[in-house]
């Protein structure tokens, strides 16, 4: 007997949910990803779009049929794109959290006998001051009281390279220590750089941009 | 934003306009801000660093308010009065050089005939280069960096 026709009826029995699962599982991620502000925004928006026409529907419909031979590739194709897109979603979060735009890192945890250490310099002219920091020192001991119980000891870069496009401008580079906790930046502590404003502003930083 | 005053650089027994604030980074650690009694919106930061390279170090020898009075360095680092070494100066401070080619009323934007850039790792000079923006043909376009406009207003504090 032949069962070619079973499977196929079987096919398009299960890709139709499936695709029509498919399109609602995105719709409600989005919707799930976006603030309470742009979601607001967003009905605001649907609901001043006029009405669709029946050529508008006819259209949705053809669409949604062309994929349905295909929807093994097609679904796959939307769930493998939104699992990426999450995942790309989730490493910038992280980068927010920690208050960095994309030109600084934290570069790994030390210890604070590790980071005076690392900033010790002997200065053969003795124009350094010989201590941690050199006279950075009381600003150091400043920023290790600053320390919030269970943060801990981070140290960092910021390199934004602005004025290369330009030429007009600085590289702005920057190095130090932060406090960190729960993937947040408390403090930060800045053991060398060259500010060059070259906007008439502060460095950027991201806490400083979201202020 | 406005344009902003450079601070002064001697170097190679000349006086150059420095677009960068090198001590900004120093100030901002040790939550230092200067009050005088007016505020110019050429000037934010509030304070003009004068520095010196000497033997490949970078020195700052001297700071004067926006009333153009004098504060001592031993107020900021109290060890030493005369002259400071910025060993927390790690890369790149441009001086611009030249006559001016394109006035942009920001911060360090405007573009002069030359930039001369000076590359610092913990406040030895290491390299140097000069850069050519082009040539001004106009004979009244201004030699040397300075903003264009600004105001000046009281600030309303006695200066510190």
């Amino acid at each position: 007997m032949n069962q070619a026709p079973f499977w196929i009826v079987v096919f398009f029995a299960v890709g139709i949910p499936v695709l029509v699962a498919t399109r609602w599982l995105v719709l409600a991620i989005e919707r799930r990803r976006r603030t309470k502000f742009v979601n607001d925004l967003m009905d605001a928006l649907e609901e001043e779009k006029p009405k669709p026409t029946v050529q508008t529907r006819i259209r949705d419909i053809a669409k949604f049929a062309l994929l349905i031979p295909i929807w093994p590739i097609a679904a796959t194709a939307v769930i493998g794109d939104l699992f990426i897109r999450t995942e790309k979603r989730l490493t910038i979060d992280r980068d927010e959290q920690t208050d960095f735009v994309s030109y600084g890192k934290l570069t790994r945890k030390v210890s604070i006998t590790e980071a005076e250490r690392l900033e010790t310099a002997n200065d053969p002219r003795g124009e350094r001051p010989g201590l941690p920091f050199g006279y950075l020192w009381a600003s150091w001991r400043e920023f290790l009281k600053a320390k919030a119980p269970g943060a801990e000891l981070w140290s960092y870069e910021k390199n934004s390279d602005i004025g290369k496009a330009t030429n007009f401008s600085n590289r702005n580079y920057s190095r130090g220590y932060a406090w960190v906790k729960n993937g947040k930046i408390l403090h930060e502590f800045a053991a060398e750089g060259a500010p060059g404003r070259p906007f008439g502003d502060r460095v950027l930083t991201t806490d400083r941009l979201r202020a | 934003m406005t344009a902003q005053a450079a601070e002064i650089l001697h170097y190679k027994g000349r006086e150059l306009d420095l677009c960068a604030e090198p001590l900004d980074l120093y100030l901002a650690n040790n939550d230092i801000k200067f009050d005088s009694e007016s505020i110019s919106t050429a000037c934010w930061r509030g304070y003009i660093g004068e520095w010196l390279i000497e033997s490949r170090r970078l020195y700052l020898i001297g700071i004067t308010d926006l009333d153009d009075k004098p504060i001592a360095l031993s107020k900021i680092f109290p060890d030493n009065p005369k002259r400071v070494f910025a060993h927390w100066v790690t890369g790149e401070l441009r001086c611009p050089e030249g006559k001016l080619l394109n006035y942009i009323h920001m911060g360090y934007a405007s573009i002069h005939e030359r930039d001369l850039f000076l590359e610092f790792r913990q406040g030895e000079l290491i390299a140097e280069r000069l850069v050519y923006n082009g040539e001004s043909h106009d004979p009244d376009a201004p030699a040397g960096y300075g903003p264009g406009a600004w105001t000046t207003m009281p600030s309303g504090k006695p200066a510190r």
